[in-house]
């Protein structure tokens, strides 16, 4: 009787400690895959008096920079500096598509054609993706953060490529916080805010995601 | 009978057992067989015991190199030794401090650093091979002369982070490295940018 209580309780210990060390193995990394059209995207980059926008909707993309500055004494009928606010747009016909693939690489495309000039942009990006692990004092959970690596950027226009870049080895990792991660939509968005030598950097960017 | 049954009830163990051996060993250096976790690992005050940091620019390379004491900068013909102190530590609440502090007989300089640590990886490296660093402030302070410069950054949100391969975590040894080549071309030639991270920490730092 002893020796079958000895027996069974090193087998529930080596099943925790195997349960315990099955924990090191890969993440789940079918989630994301598949391959997805952004069908909405707002982001924002605001510095000092200086904010670049974008909107799209799945077809038309708006690109507004707008400056705003105190510069114009006004005479009358006290001087003082008025403020002025000057906007500029550009308007765009075109689609972004991503792909996720369970190999843990990723493709990048957006095609633009300028409304104005009639000039077509194409953007394309490689890379790789990844979950991170949960981290307390962030309060991010495992897999609430993609991390994407760009292996590969080319950027060409109609009349030809403007720019190209290959990286190999460990690039930077953007982050994006995972909102919403169903089969049929992804909603991914990202937040920072940087203080450099106290100018303060401020980008937001968020879009949906909808299967091809 | 009775033996049988023992001999069956072990063949169980074994086969439960077989996944501690192989699943934990993620970098090329690791172990075979730990009891401690990956974030246990990490989670200590380090020492640096070498740091070897290169920025190649086409046939440019700027080098820093410290060897556990002394600090060596090498650009083009020119060597500078400096003497220096470098640590950093991983809480296990997901933070980090690095910090630096190079000095000689003319000038001191010290670099603080804190953010966030993550594991990461998939696809062609294993899950938790890559420690991903989220650089949320720094401080550089320059004295020399009586003059001190000072460079300052914070920052919060989904910052973008380095990247470093976890070669070696064991309970009192930290091998990792980051290399990262760029290249591109400028008024039509190719150019190759390479910047090169090797470090390897110590239990303790001083």
């Amino acid at each position: 009787m002893k020796k079958n209580i000895s027996l069974t309780v090193v087998i529930i210990i080596t099943a925790i400690l195997s349960s315990t060390f099955f924990s090191c193995q890969k993440t789940d990394t079918n989630k994301l895959a598949g391959d997805w059209k952004i069908v909405s995207l707002t982001s924002s980059y605001a510095y000092k008096n200086q904010k670049y926008e974008t909107s799209f909707d799945g077809s038309t993309k708006t690109v507004t920079y707008t400056v705003t500055d105190s510069v114009i004494t006004v005479p009358n009928p006290t001087p003082h500096d008025s403020t002025i606010t000057y906007s500029e747009w550009t308007s765009y016909i075109g689609e972004v598509t991503t792909d996720y693939h369970t190999d843990g690489s990723y493709v990048y495309n957006e095609t633009f054609k300028n409304n104005e000039t009639g000039i077509t942009e194409t953007k394309g990006i490689d890379g790789h993706w990844y979950f991170t692990d949960a981290n307390h004092s962030s309060e991010y959970g495992l897999d609430d953060l993609l991390a994407m690596q760009v292996d590969k950027l080319t950027f060409n226009t109609n009349f030809g490529n403007i720019y190209s870049a290959i990286y190999q080895g460990n690039n930077t990792l953007d982050i994006y916080e995972i909102s919403t991660l169903k089969k049929d939509k992804i909603v991914l968005k990202m937040e920072k805010a940087e203080t450099i030598n106290f100018i303060l950097y401020v980008t937001t960017t968020e879009f949906t995601l909808e299967p091809r | 009978m009775k033996n049988a049954k023992r001999f069956l009830l072990l063949i169980i163990c074994g086969i439960l057992i077989i996944p501690m051996v192989n699943s934990c060993k993620v970098g090329d250096e690791d172990s075979d067989f730990t009891f401690y976790t990956r974030k246990g690992r990490l989670c200590q005050d380090w020492s640096f015991s070498y740091y070897k940091h290169t920025v190649q620019h086409n046939d440019t390379i700027i080098s820093n190199e410290y060897d556990g004491s002394s600090y060596i900068t090498v650009f083009g013909n020119h060597s500078f030794i400096s003497s220096a102190i470098m640590s950093i530590s991983f809480n296990k609440k997901g933070t980090y401090t690095w910090n630096e502090q190079i000095s000689n007989d003319t000038s001191v300089y010290s670099y603080k650093e804190e953010g966030y640590w993550y594991f990461t990886g998939g696809g062609e490296t294993t899950f938790k091979e890559l420690l991903a660093l989220q650089k949320t402030s720094h401080t550089k302070t320059f004295q020399e002369g009586g003059t001190t410069t000072t460079d300052t950054y914070s920052a919060e949100g989904n910052l973008q982070t380095v990247v470093y391969r976890l070669i070696k975590l064991a309970k009192d040894e930290v091998k990792m490295e980051s290399k990262l080549e760029r290249q591109y071309i400028q008024g039509g030639n190719t150019v190759l940018d390479i910047e090169t991270t090797v470090i390897n920490l110590a239990m303790g730092a001083e």
